[in-house]
């Protein structure tokens, strides 16, 4: 395999070569390749090494590749994986629940792999749809799936979620103008900014840990003073204008921006309390924005429950 | 059988083998090792170093960090009686104190040796690489880095570096005022391409890592989102945080849940952050008298120093100034990498600099009252080749350079009840190896945890939760009065 720069700037090219030998410094003898183990006597060499690779990483016998596959999926959708840290498989680090792994690992290579198939199965089990709430008997649970654990939105989830919510769009200058934060090509887009504020992984390693969803400082003064948020409510293309000019009643704004932003309309003390704020500003405008910034900064926002 | 260490090793590898195959013996009796710590951090009543003088008597660190590396020859360390392709052009000069000379290079320094403790037996010997990250990194890390690319460079910060000095400070002695913890001034920590290695969180997570102000604070600060946004005044901004607090409170199950994030905590401190104005005005250098200012001399480095000074009397715990060019920059224009043309960039250019800002710096703080719990560092990464016309790391070099040079070199210390007029180590006949007290980059840095009360030998735990020592170094407990 080689890599050569490609057109644009920063641009990597990869392709496939036949040569490329690693000669041992000491000897100078010729690495000969192998496997570490499973040694696949039915591949054929012809057809090219990451060929080779792929085939045996994917192979039904591997039982390495779709363990790894499954809990690293498993932890998107749990903040942790059946073996936590994720990227830290040993036999020291024995997974919290063996027989749900391996049923899930059995089931993912009886589906050739089906990444969709594994998601589909995750997110309809009851672990996955079971609340946040707890009682008595498992509040202290962290590890056991118990019950959901909130994650924090990622940092392209949450630029996202953002314009969604305001219908204000963040543009980087590198790509078109259609572009959404999760379509972006990769981490040198909109560098050092909120994506990267926000844990966006730099894609210098392949350690699930790159991505980083803690909360910080830095991450609290953007959200309450930035411009992500300031910017996107006070825009006036966006959907507080729009609701403002369209002449849209205050229990109308309210029930709108609930739905756009937390995926819920209002409860009814929730409309009466915006309401309220709403009539005791003397810049209607101003105050819907207030509430939709108060919105866009709760928990029920920020966090995946 | 449980051993909770918490006393650190004389030796220079820390904790013993033993000591760690008993952590390793803990998890077999069902205690995660993040338990195993809170469980440590529980069983200390005290700290293993109450009693010693020093410990925990400093509230806040100044580290100028002068990447690049100023020649200690020609500036620390004279050696007027060496051969002279080793002593140079620069002759001794006296200082306020007897016995003790500086180069003629440091003229208004030598006026406030009283104010200071010197240390001319700073050695190390790199693992492999002899250039400027590698070496920044072992500083400011404590460790050797692990991971060199094929050209000799090292790689990029990754999120699995060992932190830098003042994220571990920010985040095991965190602060009580809001105030930024950390910050960082008025570029990067760079090399060539590789930009900002061994200055970030690492795996302590970027939440720990400096607020970067990567600006030139000789001209007007851009504050950022540190400023209140012009349409949301203090009074608008209370009104949002009212509605906030009545949108969470409408749901305490969620409020419960998210806990452990301390988003709240964060919430808080940034509110009155911004509003308390106290970070912006530190940053507000137009706030001090014009001669204050020209005392520390109107340059990034010299107004660096004096904000530095500002963020520390307003509670920011670390301030790292570094030296603002890139550390093998061209040395005709900022930079201290003189493998070229030592004698006339010193002299002319980069230590009249040096000299009035960490002048200024002493005196000023020292007349404020403020040594006595700030500690200020000035150190680079290695020193430079005492012999003239070397390549020490397969660079090019000529006749009127010096090369870089690790195995000894110089750091000042002050303040937090360090000693000062004095003199800690030596070095040898030419400078070119330490002959009394040879000091680690790591027990420096030991030093500094020390004198901020963090046991420099507890454990932290990395990305992948395995234990690390904070430092593998023991501190200089001699320096402290």
């Amino acid at each position: 395999m080689g890599v050569r720069d490609g057109s644009r700037n920063l641009e990597k090219v990869v392709y496939d070569k036949s040569d490329g030998e690693i000669v041992f410094p000491k000897t100078g003898r010729v690495a000969p390749t192998n496997f570490p183990y499973l040694q696949p006597d039915h591949l054929s060499t012809d057809e090219g090494r990451r060929q080779l690779l792929a085939e045996w990483l994917t192979s039904k016998n591997n039982p390495y590749f779709a363990k790894a596959i499954v809990n690293r999926v498993w932890s998107y959708f749990f903040s942790r994986g059946i073996i936590d840290p994720v990227d830290y498989i040993r036999s020291s680090n024995p997974p919290i629940n063996p027989e749900l792994l391996t049923a899930l690992t059995n089931d993912f290579i009886d589906h050739h792999f089906d990444l969709k198939y594994l998601i589909r199965t995750i997110v309809s089990s009851r672990s996955y749809q079971i609340p946040s709430t707890t009682n008595d008997w498992k509040v202290d649970d962290e590890t056991n799936f118990s019950h959901a654990l909130p994650r924090r939105l990622t940092a392209e989830q949450l630029m996202d979620a953002i314009s969604i919510a305001t219908g204000s769009r963040a543009v980087f200058k590198e790509v078109p103008k259609s572009f959404t934060a999760e379509e972006l090509p990769d981490s040198k887009v909109g560098m050092g900014g909120f994506l990267d504020l926000f844990g966006r992984p730099q894609r210098e390693s392949a350690c699930e840990c790159e991505r980083r969803s803690e909360v910080s400082l830095k991450q609290a003064l953007n959200l309450i003073n930035g411009p992500a948020v300031g910017d996107a409510v006070a825009d006036p293309g966006g959907r507080i204008a729009k609701l403002i000019l369209n002449g849209a009643a205050d229990h109308a704004i309210t029930n709108d921006l609930y739905v756009a932003t937390l995926d819920r309309p209002p409860s009814p003390e929730e409309v009466h309390k915006a309401q309220a704020y709403i009539a005791a500003g003397t810049n209607r405008a101003a105050s819907v924005q207030d509430l939709e910034w108060a919105l866009l900064n709760s928990y029920a926002f920020l966090f995946n429950q | 059988m449980l051993s909770i260490p918490r006393r650190i090793s004389k030796m220079c590898d820390g904790y013993s083998r033993r000591e760690f195959l008993r952590v390793g013996g803990a998890t077999l009796f069902g205690l995660s090792l993040p338990q195993f710590f809170s469980l440590q951090a529980n069983a200390a009543p005290g700290s293993p170093f109450e009693g010693p003088n020093g410990y925990g008597k400093a509230k806040s660190v100044i580290l100028l960090f002068l990447q690049g590396e100023p020649s200690h020859i020609d500036i620390w360390d004279p050696k007027p009686d060496a051969p002279s392709n080793i002593r140079g052009l620069f002759k001794p000069f006296n200082t306020n104190v007897d016995g003790i000379q500086l180069s003629e290079t440091m003229p208004l320094l030598a006026q406030h040796v009283d104010k200071y403790m010197l240390i001319r037996s700073m050695s190390y010997t790199p693992a492999g690489l002899f250039n400027h990250t590698a070496a920044i990194y072992q500083m400011l890390t404590g460790y050797p880095p692990d991971k060199v690319s094929p050209s000799g460079q090292l790689e990029p910060p990754s999120p699995r570096d060992f932190p830098t000095a003042g994220s571990q400070v920010s985040k095991l002695k965190p602060l009580d005022s809001p105030m930024l913890p950390f910050v960082e001034m008025p570029r990067p920590l760079q090399e060539s391409s590789v930009i900002g290695k061994g200055g970030a969180a690492g795996f302590l997570g970027k939440a720990y890592d400096p607020y970067r102000l990567y600006q030139d604070p000789n001209k007007p600060i851009d504050l950022g989102g540190l400023a209140l946004r012009s349409d949301v005044p203090p009074e608008r901004l209370k009104e949002r945080f009212y509605l906030l607090k009545g949108i969470n409170g409408s749901m305490p199950e969620l409020e419960t849940a998210v806990r452990s994030y301390a988003l709240d905590h964060y919430y808080q401190k940034t509110y009155s952050l911004l509003l308390s104005g106290k970070a912006r005005d530190a940053f507000d250098l137009e706030q001090e008298k014009p001669e204050m200012r020209d005392k520390y001399g109107r340059t990034t480095f010299g107004q660096g120093a004096l904000l530095a000074r500002r963020l520390v009397q307003a509670g920011t715990r670390f301030v790292q100034l570094n030296w603002p060019a890139v550390a093998n920059g061209d040395p005709t224009i900022e930079a201290w990498d003189t493998h070229f043309a030592n004698f006339g960039l010193l002299k002319n250019l980069h230590c009249p600099v040096l000299d009035r800002t960490l002048s200024a710096l002493l005196d000023d703080m020292t007349e404020k009252g403020m040594m006595e719990d700030a500690l200020v560092v000035a150190v680079g990464e290695f020193g430079r080749s005492p012999r003239l016309g070397v390549s020490t790391s397969g660079d090019t070099y000529s006749p009127d350079g010096r090369d870089h040079w690790p195995y000894c070199y110089a750091a000042l210390v002050a303040g937090a009840g360090i000693k000062t007029g004095q003199l800690y180590g030596k070095s040898d006949e030419t400078a070119s190896s330490p002959k009394e007290n040879p000091v680690h980059p790591t027990e420096l840095l030991a030093t500094i945890y020390y004198a901020l009360g963090i046991d420099p030998g507890q454990m932290v735990l990395n990305d992948l939760g395995q234990p690390r020592e904070l430092v593998k170094g023991a501190p200089l407990v001699k320096l402290f009065g």
